[in-house]
């Protein structure tokens, strides 16, 4: 029997330089680390059973990463938040981690991401640009790739950005991008979108993903009453 | 700093290579001295290694000083740092090397040494040691390649010799003590302690020797890095030298006597680093792991009380009951690399490499029993006193693995035999020492011979590049003078010579052509035995007269047998408490 756990954990800083397959094995290690034995999978190979909800590009934050895992004990809810806490790389930190009742993994179930762009200074047509793209009814970018150039629609995902304004001017967008079975954005296409709506350069300074969002599970098939009220067997029959 | 150091690593290759704060680093707020600790590759590499992590859980355990890292930057990111005016810093602090107190960097391998002139240079520390003032670190090395500390000489102001956990206690203490004197008062001090070569004080120098690996000692916590490396795994010293006497090596002449950890510490330390790392898998490191004497009771030990780790033992011997002891760890059956380094029997008693025929045959047979499909063979050649016969005599190891693997493995069609050849090169400290490299010609004929003779089937052949070994045996039997060869090498474009692609072999033409020699000519030098060597002013502790007199046997193609087990072979290493340690 494997007990399964979800963990939200921040990603920041400098460890936002760390790739996705090292943060898994970081994770990995920090979790044996902190005395508890991972759920193996099935096959020639046994793998612990680990994954994230979404990689994280290298180079951009990420605020609150889901990560899902299993156990082969079950662990007592504060002491694995307390040893896990101190077991991370400098720059991700533990959140919260729990019992997940869930029959898939989060991977599986992401509706949308949420992202906040910050910019260096103040881009003067950045507002201007905002306004455009959440006009236009479509952004067709160009994405590069081995196997031939593809054409993707960007609002297809994004459909509208919002300005974070300060005093001093715009300097940020914040905006959710959606994650479908065809697939999904990328912020710096956002980026290129923008820039080249406004026609000026702009300077990244942060890239944050703020949130994933998982669509709730559907619900376990109902058991289809069979005759004289029994459930109807589901099974091949012999 | 920080702002232009992560605005350089959005645009490099591996940035998580720059990043620090992995789990076991150390950040200390109050020290007494600042020590950076490097290894002259790119992280990956260098985080794997032992010597560094011992030093630095040392300094950061045991003393008062504060030890943190920094590896040779790829070309991408220092290209990035010279264009930003970045200068080398630290991966604790992110503060610039230069500005340290200490800055020592470990002599793994001589294809290393340019790196090190480009790290200097990225600090902007002045590379010769003689330029250097009172504001720059004192720049120290140590390791392996320190035994012939005179190629490297002029880029130090101090280099440890020998065992660097029995020196480094004291000299941080001494160093504490003289903080703010001059430069040349307190390099005068280190150049009278054991173990401290000072080239601008130059004495004869012992090696510093630790009488036992001391439990204290292991970094039972050592750095995890944060993106895959080298060597994902714990790694434990288990046994340090290693008295087989196999005439070619360096390791196993300068590392003497045999120092064994006791089993109990053994199965202790792994079963913290484990906890300590979370890693999976265990290496138990030494010369020749599977020489230490309770290897079968400590391998049973620590399957039991760590079912889920793998252990791995690097170093088997070309021995059956070798073979077997891997049935007891739960390592994943794929290859096995086994090391009979000559063709002949003749040739094999000439290296004092004392595998037979029978040994070579049955390891093979016990490792495809044992479940195995791919058998790696590594051999050298160039060996003093080589003729033809010892070259036919690899084709005939390969073929005759071939059939047993046929006949033994569980899928003869799987078989795969793979036969590395590495040009032999001379190293100072050794019975070879007086050895020239053969020359190109005569190697290339050699390779090609091999190449020509060597069936196809089921077998690959793999040789060695001959001119990084070239550069190699230039450099390990080399002087005072190769110093300048080094840096005008390096200014050529040498750098990360150890990596196929980056090796540049005209940079190094260039290089020696500067001290008006070539590359040959220093690789392929012989000595007579009543010259003068460059390195004779390093005392390994191993008498002269005994490897004087290892290099008359091996003429005579006589083995001289290890003192493990055979008699004391006199070679002058045992002295005081310095002896060799079994931990039965």
């Amino acid at each position: 029997m494997n007990f399964n756990y979800q963990m939200r954990f921040s990603k920041t800083g400098r460890a936002r330089f760390i790739a996705h397959l090292d943060t898994l094995s970081c994770l990995m290690r920090a979790i044996r680390r902190a005395g508890f034995e991972f759920a193996l999978t099935q096959g020639m190979r046994p793998k612990p059973v680990l994954s994230l909800a979404m990689p994280l590009g290298v180079g951009i934050e990420g605020e609150d990463e889901i990560c899902d895992f299993s156990l082969q004990q079950r662990a007592p809810l504060a002491e694995l938040a307390k040893k896990l806490g101190g077991e991370l790389p400098q720059g991700m930190e533990l959140k919260s981690v729990g019992p997940s009742f869930d029959r898939t993994k989060s991977a599986s179930r992401v509706e949308s991401v949420s992202y906040r762009i910050e910019f260096a200074g103040a881009p003067a047509g950045l507002s201007g640009a905002a306004g455009r793209y959440n006009e236009e009814s479509a952004i067709v970018l160009l994405r590069k790739r081995p196997k031939g150039d593809k054409e993707v629609d960007i609002k297809k995902y994004v459909p509208q950005v919002e300005l974070s304004a300060s005093e001093g001017g715009p300097w940020g967008i914040t905006f959710d991008m959606a994650v479908s079975s065809e697939g999904t954005g990328r912020p710096d296409e956002i980026i290129e979108a923008l820039a080249g709506i406004s026609g000026e350069e702009l300077k990244i300074s942060r890239i944050v993903r703020t949130a994933i969002d998982i669509r709730d599970e559907p619900p376990p098939a109902p058991a289809r009453p069979g005759r004289h009220g029994r459930p109807a067997y589901r099974g091949r029959r012999r | 700093m920080e702002t232009r150091i992560e605005s350089l690593l959005e645009h490099v290759e591996k940035p998580a290579r720059y990043i620090g704060g992995e789990v076991g680093s150390v950040v200390k707020d109050d020290y007494s001295l600042r020590v950076v600790l490097s290894y002259p590759d790119v992280y990956e590499i260098g985080t794997a290694n032992q010597a560094v992590q011992i030093i630095y859980s040392l300094i950061n355990s045991h003393t008062g000083a504060w030890a943190e890292r920094a590896y040779c930057p790829w070309p991408d990111m220092s290209g990035l740092m010279r264009a930003e005016g970045v200068p080398l810093f630290s991966l604790e602090s992110w503060k610039p090397v230069r500005e340290a107190d200490f800055w020592g960097i470990t002599l793994q391998h001589e294809l290393t040494y340019t790196n090190i002139l480009e790290m200097l240079d990225l600090a902007g520390v002045p590379l010769r040691y003689q330029d250097r003032t009172d504001d720059d670190p004192l720049v120290f090395a140590g390791g392996p390649c320190a035994s012939n500390p005179h190629p490297i000489a002029a880029f130090f102001d101090f280099i440890l010799i020998g065992d660097g956990e029995q020196v480094m206690p004291g000299l941080i203490r001494l160093c504490e003590q003289e903080k703010g004197k001059p430069r040349r008062e307190l390099l005068e001090k280190l150049s009278r302690m054991e173990g401290v070569f000072v080239p601008a004080f130059p004495r004869k120098v012992t090696r510093a020797v630790a009488d036992v690996l001391d439990y204290e000692l292991i970094p039972v916590r050592p750095i995890v890095p944060s993106m895959h490396s080298v060597h994902d795994r714990a790694a434990l010293e288990i046994m340090r030298g290693c008295t087989r006497g196999c005439r070619f090596c360096m390791a196993g002449n300068w590392y003497r006597p045999v120092r064994e950890r006791p089993m109990e510490d053994v199965c202790r330390a792994v079963k913290a680093m484990v906890a300590g790392t979370g890693y999976e898998e265990a290496s138990l490191s030494s010369l020749s792991t599977t020489d230490y004497s309770a290897i079968q009771e400590t391998l049973a030990a620590l399957a039991q009380s760590n079912p889920n780790l793998t252990i791995s033992l690097p170093s088997l011997r070309v021995d059956p009951a070798a073979i077997k002891l891997l049935g007891l760890t739960s390592q994943r059956k794929g290859s096995i690399t086994l090391a009979p380094e000559a063709g002949s029997q003749r040739l094999r008693d000439v290296i004092n490499k004392q595998v037979t025929g029978d040994d070579i045959q049955e390891a093979i047979t016990e490792a495809f029993r044992g479940g195995r499909t791919t058998v790696k063979l590594y051999f050298m050649i160039g060996l003093p006193t080589e003729t033809e016969a010892d070259l036919q005599g690899i084709i005939d190891i390969a073929t005759t693995a071939r059939r047993i693997g046929r006949s033994e493995a569980a899928s003869a069609g799987r078989v795969q035999i793979n036969i590395s050849v590495a040009s032999f090169v001379p190293k100072a400290h050794t019975p070879f020492q007086w050895f020239g490299m053969h020359g190109r010609e005569e190697l290339e004929k050699k390779q090609e011979f091999l190449r020509r003779n060597m069936p196809r089937k089921q077998i690959k052949l793999s040789v060695h590049d001959l001119m990084p070994g070239m550069v190699e045996s230039a450099i390990a039997r080399g002087r005072d003078v190769t110093a300048d060869a080094i840096e005008a090498a390096w200014r050529a474009g040498a750098g990360f010579d150890a990596w196929t692609e980056k090796f540049d072999f005209t940079a190094w033409e260039k290089g020696f052509a500067a001290i008006g020699s070539t590359v040959e000519q220093e690789a392929t030098r012989s000595f007579t035995l009543d010259a003068d060597l460059p390195w004779d002013d390093i005392d390994s502790r191993v008498d002269k007269d005994f490897l004087v007199e290892e290099k008359k046997r091996a003429e005579r193609a006589q083995v001289t047998l290890d003192c493990r087990w055979g008699d004391c072979t006199d070679c002058g290493v045992c002295e005081g408490d310095i002896r060799m340690t079994t931990c039965k």
